[in-house]
């Protein structure tokens, strides 16, 4: 609650607009006051991040939300370049993914991913979880850029 | 040397010197013909007669020597010597004996012949028979006459009208000797010029050497004496009588001149001296009785026969050769006649032919021998080659005929019938012919091993090969045309060398991999790619074996070519196909994968929005909106059920390593799994104690839990139970999950293990049709089998077998 004043910055890469909005609506449900921006893939995230073409003037994120199948350049691609690349590999990387396989699991931890998390099959699983982030990411750690 | 030519000029040809004469009495003409032409040629007056009679008539022409045939039309040779002994004791008689005729010819010599001649002549014999028995006549003829001297000039007659025409100086010496026989003292000088002149004039033209011997000592020897032994006569008389001879033939010669003088030995005798200077020399001798200086003495006549000794020598171990050569020879041989009738037969031969010698000899060979053809077919005579011989002359080899031997079997044989010519005519021939029953019988042998050989090579699906260094080769047979195209001849000729139909890039390969070989003992196989006469690849297997030489260098290789084009590309296929599964393997993960992930996510969005949907207008749908909106979520979540159950049943599978694993443990953790469902259920799970078995323990333990749960899941009334066992079954464990639940018609046992199988509405009992389906999967996997025992309102008992620990036949369906 001390960080209310400042809205959350959050970079989302998700391909699906269904799940942005169903993710945005349990954002609202859970009360976290964000600054969501939304990709649609890979190689968009990471010229987000880098601030290069049109996201000159995006500040960096405080927080990503990562999927893993993704157009162009998956998940695990862009979790590697960012936990590869000095200035990036600060921003928290939350995988929030459909995929319940063992490999992606530990595949994506073994590249430092910060938490992994299978998609929950309905809304409500879905609020939870957004809670759930929201009490441990948002007021019980601190994060870097904050 | 004395002085002959000084004192005495030549004066008179005394009555021996004359042309001998040699008599032939033969009834073949040819022979008469061909003896006489021979003798003639040697300077001797030839006469000729054809039977006994005429011959012995024409004894009256006094010849020197007589030549006799063995079989004459009247008589016999014999019977004629032995009259024309009568005639003239001193007359040379030679019998002509035919082949073989040892016996006669010994017969004869008895009889007093001088010597014989055995048909076939050879030349040389001839002329050296003629010749020995002409100087023994010439000898006897001069004994006779100078004894015949000596003794008219004993009893006092005139020697002028017995040596008439005789010059002085000769009637001087003559009266010399006769003073010295009868004891009167003669100077010595006087003696020399009798010696000389008596040498000289009487004996002219022939070597002999004249001597008076008295009381075992030389008394006077003539100067043909003294060239004869080199020691001049001063030297000599005095002497020993026999310190010239050979000091072996002493005795006898002693004895032979003691027989002599008694008149028994009638036959001049031979014998070896030694001269003066060392010289070894062949004497034929003969001895009259005189009286010298009133008492007994010896004349003697020396001359010297070495040269025809040594001939007689050579002859000798000639013959001896020849004998022992045709008495030890393998091959056997005979000879014939002009009439084909056998005339010798060596033992060889004899042996060969199951005959003993005598009982072939005089027989006719083609008859005894060679009456019929292998086949038991008559051998017409102007078939047979030995027979063609007897009437051309040219020489005849056959290798391969049969000869008839005693017992009526036939020998196979080869043979050479080779002309015997005697004065450029044909008088019969030899054959030398060897059993080649070995031979033969290798021969076949070898012909079978060389069939089999041939069937082997044939029928083997490969081809046989002999190769060089240099990559030349050679074939055993024209399957080489099916390998290559090319036939055995195209390599032959060496126009073409294996390695031009190596592919380049496969022959550094074949090379490195030959002299590798070449290192160890010289055995390799090799793959390569050759291309064929149409230009097509074929690949080969070639398995070769180097041959070395004596001196350890290679001499050939030996091997064979196998077309493995249908392996390789069997090989190729089994590639492919493995490389196909792999990627239709990894396909179906990528499937699963995407399903897991694609699938749901719309699914998630369905019920999502209807939660959120609900969530916000939850008093605008009413009631029934309400209940539309929990159904169209209950199907939504019904499908990410379905689609996780058929996610897990496809992952089932892939190569799973099996290992030992102890299925106490994969109960415990299935139960642990199960924990709620049993919780909620209120059932009684028992369990035996459980055996270790071959498996993979993540597998094994959703099977259990598969069983286990959907036992639980069909059960009835107050207390279900369920009781898990397993019995040993071979080499299986065979495991039981009983249950006392509702059970099942004996028609679906099968049913309940296909996927999506249910037996029962979703509203009855829930799931999704896998779990079994999913069990099955697992335990065929693990090469067992599962099946179910039940009978409605029975409860149900599930068996499935497992590999035991250590065994295992792995399925590797997938």
């Amino acid at each position: 609650m001390t960080n209310d004043l400042k809205p959350i910055r959050i970079l989302m890469v998700e391909d699906n607009y269904d799940d942005v909005e169903m993710i945005k609506e349990a954002f609202k449900e859970a009360m976290v006051y964000t600054d969501l921006s939304v990709v649609r893939d890979g190689v968009e995230a990471m010229a987000f991040l880098r601030q290069e073409g049109s996201y000159l003037q995006e500040p960096s994120p405080d927080f990503i939300l990562l999927d893993l199948n993704l157009p162009k350049k998956n998940g695990h691609e862009v979790l590697t370049e960012i936990k590869n690349d000095d200035e990036l590999r600060i921003i928290p990387v939350i995988i929030l993914t459909s995929s319940q396989a063992k490999k992606d699991v530990s595949k994506a931890y073994s590249q430092h991913v910060n938490c992994y998390i299978a998609k929950p099959v309905d809304f409500e699983g879905l609020i939870k979880v957004i809670q759930s982030l929201k009490d441990f990411w948002f007021n019980i750690a601190k994060l870097p850029g904050r | 040397m004395s002085g002959k030519m000084r004192n005495s000029p030549r004066v008179v040809t005394p009555p021996v010197i004359k042309p001998s004469s040699v008599m032939i009495i033969d009834d073949d003409r040819e022979i008469c013909e061909i003896v006489a032409r021979l003798l003639r040629k040697e300077g001797l007056q030839v006469q000729m007669a054809h039977d006994g009679n005429t011959g012995l008539d024409m004894l009256r022409l006094n010849p020197d020597v007589l030549l006799v045939d063995f079989k004459l039309p009247d008589m016999d040779g014999l019977e004629v010597l032995k009259k024309a002994k009568e005639m003239d004791r001193d007359l040379p008689v030679v019998l002509i004996t035919a082949f073989g005729g040892i016996q006669g010819a010994v017969e004869a010599i008895k009889t007093g012949a001088h010597d014989y001649l055995a048909k076939p002549f050879d030349p040389h014999e001839v002329v050296r028979v003629v010749g020995r028995a002409l100087t023994e006549r010439e000898l006897k003829k001069k004994i006779k006459y100078l004894s015949s001297q000596v003794q008219s000039n004993h009893q006092g007659k005139r020697k002028s009208e017995n040596l008439a025409g005789l010059q002085p100086p000769q009637k001087n010496r003559l009266s010399l000797l006769e003073d010295s026989i009868q004891g009167q003292v003669v100077e010595p000088s006087a003696w020399a010029q009798f010696t000389a002149g008596f040498s000289i004039d009487l004996f002219s033209g022939l070597p002999a050497a004249l001597f008076i011997a008295q009381d075992g000592k030389f008394q006077v020897v003539d100067s043909a004496f003294e060239s004869l032994t080199s020691y001049e006569q001063s030297e000599i008389c005095g002497k020993g009588s026999l310190i010239l001879v050979h000091p072996e033939e002493r005795e006898q010669v002693r004895s032979d001149a003691v027989e002599m003088l008694k008149g028994n030995l009638r036959h001049p005798f031979e014998f070896r001296i030694i001269t003066k200077s060392g010289e070894t020399k062949w004497i034929v001798e003969t001895v009259t009785p005189i009286q010298y200086q009133n008492r007994p003495a010896i004349l003697g006549l020396l001359m010297d026969i070495t040269a025809r000794k040594q001939a007689d020598e050579a002859l000798a171990r000639s013959s001896k050769r020849n004998q022992l050569i045709l008495e030890a020879a393998g091959e056997g041989i005979f000879g014939l006649d002009m009439d084909g009738i056998v005339t010798f037969v060596n033992p060889a031969a004899a042996n060969i032919l199951g005959y003993e010698p005598e009982e072939i000899i005089g027989q006719n060979s083609h008859e005894v021998m060679h009456h019929s053809k292998p086949d038991g077919q008559p051998y017409p005579r102007k078939e047979c080659p030995i027979c063609a011989c007897l009437n051309d002359g040219d020489i005849r080899k056959v290798a391969d005929e049969i000869f008839w031997r005693k017992d009526g079997t036939g020998v196979p044989i080869e043979y050479v019938s080779t002309p015997k010519m005697e004065i450029g005519k044909i008088v019969g021939a030899v054959i030398i012919f060897k059993d080649i029953t070995e031979r033969k019988q290798a021969e076949a042998i070898l012909r079978e091993s060389e069939r089999n050989y041939r069937l082997l090579v044939n029928n083997i699906p490969a081809v046989v090969f002999k190769g060089y260094l240099d990559w030349s080769i050679s074939f055993y047979d024209n399957k080489i045309e099916e390998l290559t195209g090319y036939n055995k001849e195209e390599f032959a000729s060496h126009r073409m060398k294996w390695s031009d139909v190596i592919l380049p890039e496969d022959l550094i390969r074949a090379k490195t991999i030959f002299k590798e070989a070449l290192k160890s003992d010289g055995a390799y196989i090799r793959e390569y790619r050759i291309r064929n006469k149409k230009g097509e690849i074929v690949w080969i297997q070639a398995r070769g074996q180097a041959v070395y030489n004596k001196d350890g260098e290679v001499e050939y290789i030996s091997g064979v070519f196998f077309d493995i084009t249908d392996n390789k590309r069997f090989e190729e296929e089994l590639v492919k196909q493995k490389e196909e599964l792999t990627r239709s393997n990894a396909d179906l993960e990528a499937f699963a994968y995407a399903a897991s992930h694609d699938l749901q996510e719309p699914l998630r969005n369905i019920s999502g929005y209807l939660q959120i949907l609900k969530r916000h207008h939850q008093e605008i749908l009413g009631t029934e909106g309400n209940d539309y909106i929990d159904r169209a979520i209950n199907g939504a979540t019904r499908m990410r059920t379905l689609i996780n159950d058929l996610l897990t049943y496809s992952r089932i599978g892939g190569r799973s390593n099996l290992k030992p694993t102890d299925c106490q443990a994969v109960c415990s953790e299935a139960l642990a799994n199960l924990a709620t469902t049993i919780a909620k259920s209120g059932v009684t799970v028992t369990c035996d104690p459980l055996p270790a078995v071959m498996g993979n323990p993540h597998q094994l333990v959703q099977l259990l839990q598969n069983v286990i749960g959907n036992a639980i899941k069909f059960r009835q009334g107050q207390s279900p139970k369920v009781h898990v066992s397993a019995v040993k079954n071979g080499d299986k464990w065979v495991f039981a999950v009983q249950d006392n639940g509702i059970g099942i018609e004996a028609e679906y046992t099968d049913r309940i293990f296909g996927l999506f199988q249910r037996l029962h509405t979703r509203t009855e009992y829930s799931g999704t049709g896998i779990g079994l389906a999913a069990a099955k999967r697992i335990v065929e996997l693990h090469g067992g089998s599962i099946w179910v025992k039940s009978a409605p309102n029975q409860g149900s008992t599930f068996y499935f077998s497992l590999p035991q620990e250590g065994g295992g036949q792995i399925d590797q369906r997938s």
